[in-house]
């Protein structure tokens, strides 16, 4: 037949078409994130110096030998910071990954199921959602102990109800959708019609909500480190970092603001990607 | 408007409910023993025994919950480990003090808020906008804590950083030394007073301002694309009467409940800012009780907050209501 004599032509498509659609901000915003994903995974496996112990003169200021100086006991802050950045960013993707899994996996099921079910969830994420979230995560951090698993916990806790209400919302979206309703004609029913049929559907919306979360962990974190119920003390939190030097600010100012700085700069790094994500996301 | 009151007031139970049985469990799962807490580490064990009987921790766990809640609904948090006093008598004293400067901060806020959706709505560089809120609103609580201090205390001297007023031992009425000092005909208090609110109110307002901006304008955006502003300034309505009567009162909703969500992600920063600034409130109160382990104190700090949280979110949803009578009660 004539249609097959000549292989069509397909327009010129590419795998990275979607960046396209992300403004060069936010491929600074992915890049970002993709470096500091480096250096909280690979930077302590190079770092200058022992971040634990007395390398030179206390209260050095930033500079060559230091390049952010040392601190009041004449470790290097930089190998300090690099340690740090590991001890915030890795535990803050951490507690986005459970929540997003616990969550997810709540709500496909209530919006699938529906009925009681679906109710008492709702009921659930309503509670969740008028608790003062953060200050009991504090309370709940401080009654188990401080260190970073209980931290980890505790934000864990009050964050995946959120994933979970959008999760369900999404769900009975597209639960009436044609696919959905010939995969349920055809049969297909229980854990198969949620993960083939149901949950990629509700990926998208989930995906950039968590994105767009990770500068909020992070900040969040950083708000628990600061009030020293983080890590306990030798150990490099940036947030705990800041909070023992902060009294000191004017005599050596690097000692608390370059560990405020670099939780800033993760936070604007994730949320510039967040909204890559979103940009990237919204075509396809 | 009665019979929805009665029913928010039955959510507020059911909350505080939750809420009173959450700290409960977290009292009775922490690994320390308040009896030896409390009678300290020295004393014989006759009288942490004693102790025991007393606070009724030798009961079954439900009686103890039973007994936790009569407590509860007479208003008693507790005894402090650290200062050996009642927690209520601690949140009256230091109460005030962080209620001034919530207010403080949400009006700040708020006022920001409107500069910088206007600033959206009219400038024609908006990605700068943008960007620079981006940015604002990824800032840690206490790098602005530390940078306002630094330029506004430390280098300018503009403004103080550290306490409620230059004078020492100063009681009001009230504890709000703001109103204190009006009502004892003393201006200039009021004016130290404000003063030194000045920093710590700024720094917890920038969250508050940027994240409330940005439902603002978003939503402004929306009203006055309508098809009623064009019709009312259509019928020749005069440009301020056309935004308050007819573009914010629509797009007030959002906002309002993006500002009270705010009021709860504020007790956080409250706690950094006080610290940072010296502030006697309750947060101080709490990140000194965090120091000394003094869990009774983190608990009670945490459902004073809790509840003022829900009567916040309570009033969000009247104000809602009035500017926007759809939104039935």
């Amino acid at each position: 037949m004539a249609l097959a004599s000549k292989p069509a032509t397909l327009p010129r498509t590419s795998n990275f078409g979607w960046l396209r659609r992300v403004a060069w901000l936010e491929r600074i915003g992915l890049l970002g994130v993709l470096l500091i994903t480096l250096i909280a995974v690979f930077g302590p496996l190079a770092l200058p110096f022992d971040p634990m112990l007395r390398v030179a003169e206390a209260y050095q200021p930033p500079g060559i030998a230091h390049w952010f100086g040392t601190d009041e006991i004449g470790r290097d802050l930089f190998s300090r910071v690099v340690l740090g950045v590991r001890y915030t960013w890795l535990p803050g993707l951490a507690i986005i990954a459970i929540a997003l899994v616990i969550g997810t996996t709540v709500g496909v099921f209530a919006g699938m199921v529906g009925g009681w079910v679906d109710a008492l969830l709702q009921r659930v994420v309503e509670l969740f959602l008028v608790l003062p979230s953060t200050l009991i995560a504090l309370a709940v951090v401080a009654a188990l102990g401080p260190g970073l698993l209980n931290t980890m916990i505790a934000i864990t806790i009050f964050w995946w109800p959120w994933y979970a209400r959008m999760a369900r919302d999404e769900v009975r979206r597209i639960r009436s959708r044609p696919h959905v309703e010939a995969a349920r004609i055809a049969g297909v029913k229980g854990p198969r019609l949620m993960f083939r049929y149901l949950l990629p559907g509700a990926v998208p919306a989930l995906l950039v909500a968590a994105t767009l979360d990770v500068a909020n962990i992070i900040l969040t974190l950083s708000v628990i480190s600061f009030l020293g119920l983080g890590l306990p003390a030798p150990a490099p939190e940036l947030g705990a970092m800041t909070s023992r030097s902060v009294d000191s600010l004017t005599a050596y100012w690097w000692l608390p603001i370059i560990p405020a700085l670099m939780i800033f700069a993760m936070s604007v790094l994730a949320n510039l990607a967040g909204d890559g994500i979103r940009s990237a996301l919204r075509g396809a | 408007m009665l019979t929805y009151l009665l029913k928010r007031l039955g959510g507020l139970v059911v909350v505080l409910l939750v809420m009173s049985f959450i700290v409960f469990c977290l009292q009775a799962i922490i690994p320390a023993d308040p009896a030896r807490a409390l009678a300290g580490p020295s004393a014989p064990i006759e009288t942490v025994e004693r102790l025991r009987t007393e606070l009724g921790l030798d009961q079954p766990i439900l009686v103890q919950y039973g007994q936790f809640m009569s407590r509860l609904l007479r208003g008693d948090l507790g005894t402090s480990i650290r200062t050996r006093q009642p927690i209520a008598a601690d949140v009256l004293r230091f109460g005030p003090a962080s209620l001034e400067l919530i207010i403080a901060a949400m009006l700040i806020g708020t006022a920001l808020a409107f500069v910088l959706a206007f600033a959206q709505a009219t400038m024609r560089r908006t990605g700068a906008i943008r960007l620079g809120m981006l940015a604002a609103g990824s800032v840690p609580i206490f790098l602005t804590a530390i940078l306002l201090a630094y330029f506004l205390w430390f280098q300018l001297d503009l403004f103080p950083g550290s306490g409620r007023l230059d004078i020492r031992r100063f009681t009001g009425p009230t504890g709000f030394f703001v109103l204190d000092g009006l009502l004892l005909g003393k201006p200039e208090i009021s004016l130290n007073a404000l003063w030194h609110l000045a920093l710590p109110a700024l720094t917890l307002s920038v969250p508050i301002a940027i994240s409330v901006g940005r439902s603002l304008s978003s939503a402004l955006v929306d009203v006055m694309r309508q098809p009623y502003i064009r019709t009312a300034r259509g019928k020749g309505l005069g440009g301020g009467r056309i935004f308050f009567r007819h573009g914010l009162r629509n797009a007030a909703s959002a906002p309002l409940a993006m500002l009270g969500l705010q009021v709860g992600l504020m007790f956080g920063n409250l706690l950094i800012v006080e610290r940072i600034f010296a502030w006697p409130g309750l947060g101080l109160y709490a990140v000194q009780s965090f120091a000394s382990s003094d869990l009774p104190v983190v608990l009670g700090v945490a459902m004073v907050f809790g509840a003022f949280y829900i009567l916040i979110t309570m009033l969000v949803e009247i104000l809602q209501s009035v500017a926007d009578p759809r939104i039935g009660l």
